[in-house]
């Protein structure tokens, strides 16, 4: 124990004392990767346990709950379950729904329409106590009293803290926004907050199905049923009544656990989450490159002493073991920096992300961080045994070392230089398995394949390093050094002398730039492409959604009286509207529109990914009864134009044919467009969630605005957009969630640069006998200074060259392989060039920089003391 | 053959509800009271769904053996007795309320949950063999396929139970946990207008009164299950149905009624109005049908009912008269109207949250040598101390 003690504070903590700076850096280098995997996880998680949790509370006691693939359960589908009640079931249906209260910043709300005779078996409400009460609480009759009293047309129960916000209490009236108009709500009672009152972070109101069936415009539909069985029912009795259920009921409506959502949901975000945490790994590598550094560092610097102690009696396992500590003992000091700095990235993330995620699939939850110790865990132990594997292959080289021989250095690096074309070879292998990765499908809807192409190109740039250090090394001494003379010769030196070292701050830094370079090209094609795109629909002049409050995605529907109101308009030209659900189909979500077919055929506004003519395709596809899938659903689903394809309906599955594919880059779940019409008959729904109105000629949009207020006057509570106001909203929308990848970005970046001012401060501390022998044989401290700084240069520059390089591969890989698999978009490739030059020259500029104090510290060798040392 | 989910032994078996759920239901109902009452009162008398009965409005079927939307109560009652061919007896009563909650006017909400009405109903049989009666009770919303009760024709439902109107014969399904009911009822006379051309008074206030008509005689045939078998059925059923949106009842204390179907082919239907302490008011009267259908209104003085025999019910503590002599001389009847099991009382704190006794009794003729004259269905109510008509008189009295 003593000599490991021995062991550990001669050959790790004095020598970490003496170069703290390098230790710390090394050390946040870790941190700065556990954190981002650390933040980008926990955000993710917290986004989905609060949907999760909200799934759970409004399940309540239901052990099952009936849910429709489709645009929810016909009513009277009820009848055909009935016999449940034989098997001491309670079943309880509900509407749920989402609306703004009233007024430009009103919070979004989710409605549930609840028969309140039914409800109380199988969701535990509990009122809220009054102050001046005599009890000890309020009893559960007058709670049920009050559930009753929801029989009222238009009243409403609410959580206590929505009540506080709003200002609202018993017998107030709360306005919200159904169906693009404001309602009065009587306020019945206040709940505790607790059971179903937590749901949507306490977001939600209760009122009857009635009630909200009719404010909502969702007459004859429900949203969900929940089955509470009998205490006792195992789970193979749960499978059967499962299918039980599903036989007594139309196609597409089943039951299952009420978890199921969560599923669907977690299905939606995954993509998403996997490209995320796939790009904090990226930044958790480089990280861990440092580790490789610093320690090969350590164990060059210190042979001498380990020459020492394996003379005094210490064994090559010790020895071994030692290292290995260190490895460890960076990694656990940079894994718990990592989670610290990570929770803190998480609230970061969290507003990102969540915002993200919430804007596409619910925009009522207000996600609260929740740090999951797993989550944290997991990132800290990943950090750990990354930096213990990168510490491997230094440990065996320190317990190589023979007792008390003071082997030069010099020798060591022969050897290494020795591996360099196997190296280059295993390297050039990696890239040709890299572009093998990118042939293979996705697998179970995630591009596993593409992520691995992503990291064997960055391994095979990683390997090919070393060769490119040394090729690098010998031009410079065939070409630069008649032309800078000794300066070229210092660092040519150091370069290839110190190859080990050299060539991870190259491939560190090629990691950053690839990174850089891949996300760039890939986001920057992106918004590219969707700019083009948007031109192409955004056809008409002003967009109608009801009213969102503070949300800025807008949900719920415009009633079919608006529809028409907008129709007979004069100032109005033209018009389409679009109305569409969720659906699911094997729990892979997707949606189904509509909009005007014959709108598109005088328009031509929806780009074919064949490239063909839109209006002549909407005309057939019109007359033709058939439908246009959207390319991600092609992609997703395997569809081609000619397939013919199920959709779940009201009473069972529409079967369709395929008329056409169209580009679509509004969402990632793909959408079935049916021609309004065809829609509204099939699926026995109206009214629209948004009105696209192209003006008469000579009206400006304000114009057209005014009149539009004019006509509705009060009555409707809706935003109206301009062309050009959408447009913005778009790529406001689109430059957010793409905001994430930037975050991360900078972070890699930072990581390797932070790796070349680490890797150049080490070669200095290393060299100072040298630097010393050069001072003494003349040279002046500009010399030296500039060999520093020069040799900053060619690892800033061999970094930039195998990043573009590998960036180039990867960002094939990001836009054709990753980005087709998880999400079906084409995306035509646009280079940003002048952000990318404008990008490399900073990194290369700031690795010229971080030289600046390296080459201070070099220029300030003390030739007398520095010889004295040894 | 796939086994069904609730024939699974691990599945609690029918009717064996988990505790608890049991007392949360009844607590529920226990609203149902104090709902009306809000319900009722806090909507304006202007635009009310509920109009008062006109005596003079005719009625007309088939359209009134449905439901009366206007009618604040309403009741479809159906009783009957029951044998099969292996000689085993039963007696049978399925009872659908209507009770108005809101007060708008019909068509003035889109959604079929607006909960316009409550839905309660009763359903008991007596195994003359066994002396078991058993009963069950439902009450739900008006909601789709919930509960309804449709106008123009006869057609209610609660769940499964349900009563409906097939081309002048009727149709009644009732079922619970074991017990399964499955009848055609035909009727074998026209249908009777009770007191003055179907409006019956039941007390002193100008609004209570409703109307009331009966079919008295329907040969009934179909099955009845219970948890020792299934019975193949015939038999003869009374079918009851009154409405109103008056105060029936409030001044009074109950009432006992009477149907008696006499082997001769004639029909007796007696109802007392008891008034708070306890004596018979005036507004006690009857009907007699004749064998070939025709009518002839009984009044206070054209009968008398002597009660010769009480029982106590252990569970709810009330004293129930328990045998009674019924004599209606001008019919030429002296009869002696005895239970088929002193047990045959309904406690309904699931739904109407009446205490009261309703079932199966011969007919007998007094004297040493008693000669069977036929059977009878006896309803007495507010012996338990609660009100008549439980929640269905809250709902009648407490008018603006």
């Amino acid at each position: 124990m003593t000599l490991y003690w021995a062991l550990f504070s001669g050959l790790v903590i004095r020598p970490a004392r003496r170069d703290r700076l390098r230790f710390l850096l090394t050390i946040a280098g870790i941190a700065i990767g556990v954190a981002t995997v650390a933040a980008i996880r926990l955000a993710n998680a917290s986004v989905l346990s609060s949907f999760s949790s909200t799934v759970d509370l409004v399940a309540g006691r239901a052990t099952l709950t009936i849910l429709a693939d489709g645009p929810g359960i016909p009513e009277d589908v009820l009848g055909r379950i009935a016999w449940l009640e034989r098997i001491g079931a309670a079943t309880a249906p509900a509407v749920s729904e989402m609306a703004a209260v009233a007024g430009p910043a009103g919070e979004v709300v989710e409605v549930l329409g609840i028969d309140p005779m039914s409800d109380a078996a199988v969701r535990p409400y509990v009122l809220e106590r009054v102050e001046e009460g005599h009890g000890p609480g309020v009893s559960g009759e007058e709670t049920l009293a009050t559930l009753f009293s929801l029989f009222q047309k238009d009243t409403l129960l609410l959580p206590a803290p929505l009540s506080a916000r709003l200002k609202a209490g018993p017998g107030d009236t709360v306005r919200l926004v159904a169906q693009g108009q404001e309602r009065s709500f009587r306020v019945a009672g206040v709940l505790e907050p607790s059971g179903p009152a937590r749901a949507a972070s306490g977001a939600i109101v209760f009122a009857d199905i009635a009630t909200v069936q009719e404010a909502f415009g969702k007459t004859g539909r429900i949203d969900r049923i929940d089955i509470v069985t009998p205490e006792g029912t195992s789970l193979a009795d749960l499978t059967r009544l499962q299918e039980e259920i599903a036989s007594s009921l139309p196609a597409g409506i089943s039951a299952g656990r009420p978890e199921r959502r969560t599923e669907t949901v977690d299905r939606m975000v995954r993509a998403f989450r996997v490209n995320l945490t796939a790009l904090g790994l990226i930044a958790l590598l480089v990280g861990v490159s440092f580790v490789y550094n610093t320690l090969s560092i350590s164990v060059l610097r210190r042979r001498t002493d380990i020459g020492t102690f394996r003379a005094l009696g210490a064994s090559r396992g010790q020895v071994f073991l030692t290292f290995l500590a260190e490895g460890a003992f960076l990694g656990v000091t940079g894994g718990a920096l990592g989670i610290v700095l990570g929770v803190a990235l998480a609230r970061l993330a969290l507003a990102m992300v969540g915002g993200t995620v919430t804007d596409f699939y619910s925009p009522a939850a207000r996600t609260e961080l929740t740090i999951d110790p797993s989550i944290l865990g997991f990132a800290f132990l990943t950090g750990v045994a990354a930096s213990v594997f990168s510490s491997l292959a230094p440990a065996l080289e320190a317990a190589a070392v023979p007792p008390a021989a003071a082997m030069r250095h010099g020798s060591v690096e022969a050897l290494r230089r020795k591996g360099t074309v196997p190296l280059g070879l295993a390297g050039a292998a990696s890239f040709v398995l890299a572009f093998l990765a990118t042939l293979p499908g996705p697998v179970n809807g995630l591009p596993v394949f593409g992520f691995l192409s992503v990291f064997l190109s960055v391994a095979g740039s990683s390997l090919l390093a070393p060769a490119a250090v040394t090729t690098a090394a010998r031009l410079l001494e065939a070409v630069a050094r008649r032309v800078l003379g000794p300066v070229a010769r210092i660092a040519r030196a150091n370069l290839s002398g110190s190859l080990s070292r050299t060539s991870v701050a190259v491939a560190a830094l090629a990691m950053g730039i690839g990174m850089l370079v891949s996300v760039a090209v890939m986001v920057g094609s992106f918004r590219d492409t969707v700019i083009l795109w948007i031109d192409q629909t955004l056809a008409a002049d002003l967009f109608v959604t009801p009213a969102s409050g503070r949300s800025n995605v807008s949900f719920g529907k415009l009633p079919q009286e608006f529809v028409d109101r907008v129709a007979s308009l004069p100032s109005v030209a033209g018009w389409d509207a679009f109305l569409g659900f969720s659906a699911t189909r094997d729990g892979v979500p997707f949606t189904v529109g509509s909009g005007r077919l014959d709108f598109i055929a005088s328009q031509g506004n929806l780009p074919l990914v064949s490239g063909g003519d839109p209006r002549t395709l909407a005309t057939t596809v019109r007359q033709k009864r058939e439908v246009l899938v959207s390319e991600p659903y092609a992609v997703k689903f395997g569809v081609k134009t000619g397939d013919v394809i199920a959709v779940p309906g009201p009473r069972g599955d529409v079967t369709v044919r395929v008329g056409g594919v169209y580009v679509d880059y509004s969402n990632d779940r793909g959408t079935v467009l049916f021609d309004r019409e065809m829609f509204c008959e099939l699926f026995e729904l109206d009214g629209a969630v948004s009105v696209a109105i192209l003006l008469k000629p000579g009206l400006t949009p304000e114009e057209g605005i005014r009149k539009l207020r004019e006509a509705f006057g009060e009555h409707f509570a809706v935003r109206i957009r301009t062309n050009s106001a959408l447009r913005a909203d778009a790529l406001r929308l689109f430059d957010r969630t793409f905001a994430v990848t930037y975050a991360l970005e900078l972070v890699a970046i930072t990581v390797a640069v932070l790796g070349v001012f680490n890797t150049l401060l080490a070669l200095v501390i290393e060299r100072r006998r040298e630097i010393a022998l050069l001072r003494v044989l003349g040279a002046s401290e500009r010399r030296v200074k500039e060999a520093v700084v020069f040799e900053a240069g060619v690892i800033g520059a061999l970094g930039a060259g195998m990043g573009a390089a590998t960036g180039a591969v990867m960002s094939f890989v990001l836009i054709h392989v990753i980005n087709k698999q998880s999400f079906g978009w084409t995306i035509a490739t646009h280079v940003p060039w002048l952000f990318l030059t404008a990008a490399t020259l900073v990194v290369f500029v700031t690795t010229l920089l971080a030289s600046w104090h390296p080459a201070r510290l070099a220029a300030g060798v003390e030739p007398a003391s520095a010889l004295r040392e040894e | 053959m796939t086994q069904k989910p609730w024939e699974t032994s691990a599945l609690p078996a029918p009717g064996r509800r988990r505790p608890g759920r049991l007392e949360e239901r009844a607590r529920c109902l226990s609203f149902v009271s104090l709902l009306l009452l809000t319900a009722i009162t806090s909507v304006s008398e202007a635009a009310s769904r509920f109009r008062p009965l006109d005596p003079k409005e005719p009625i007309r079927f088939p359209k009134d053996h449905g439901a009366h939307d206007d009618a604040r109560i309403e009741w479809w009652y159906v009783t009957g007795h029951l044998s099969s061919p292996s000689g085993d007896q039963f007696g049978y009563q399925l009872t659908f309320f209507r009770a108005g909650l809101l007060d708008e006017p019909a068509g003035s909400r889109s959604s079929r949950w607006a909960a316009r009405d409550l839905h309660l109903a009763h359903f008991a049989r007596t195994d003359l063999a066994k002396k078991e009666f058993r009963y069950a009770e439902r009450s739900q919303r008006s909601g789709p396929e919930a509960a309804f009760a449709r106008g123009e024709t006869l057609d209610v439902a609660n769940g499964a139970w349900r009563l409906l109107e097939l081309g002048g014969r009727f149709v009644l399904l009732a079922r619970d946990g074991a017990d399964e009911l499955s009848l055609l009822l035909e009727p074998e006379k026209p249908p009777v207008l009770h007191g003055e051309k179907g409006l019956s008074r039941k007390g002193p206030e100008p609004d209570a009164v409703s109307k009331y008509v009966s079919f008295t005689r329907m040969r009934t045939t179909g099955w009845l299950r219970t948890a020792r078998g299934v019975f193949a059925v015939t038999g003869s059923s009374w079918m009851d149905h009154e409405w109103g949106s008056g105060s029936i009842g409030r001044e009074s204390a109950g009432w006992d009624w009477f149907s008696i179907q006499l082997d001769d082919g004639r029909e007796v239907m007696l109802y007392q109005i008891r008034g708070k302490e306890g004596a018979p008011t005036r507004f006690t009267s009857g009907t007699l049908v004749e064998k070939d259908g025709r009518t002839q209104p009984l009044l206070a003085d054209d009968f008398t009912v002597t009660v010769l025999d009480r029982w106590k019910s252990e569970k709810s503590g009330a004293i129930y008269p328990s045998k009674w002599r019924v004599e209606v001389p001008g019919a030429g009847l002296e009869m002696v109207v005895t239970p088929v099991l002193p047990d045959q009382e309904l406690i309904t704190n699931r739904s109407t949250f009446v205490t009261y006794w309703e079932g199966a009794c011969e007919v007998k003729s007094s004297g040493q040598r008693a000669v069977v004259l036929g059977k009878a269905y006896v309803e007495m109510t507010g012996y338990a101390g609660k009100g008549a008509l439980g929640i269905l008189s809250g709902a009648g009295g407490e008018k603006k």
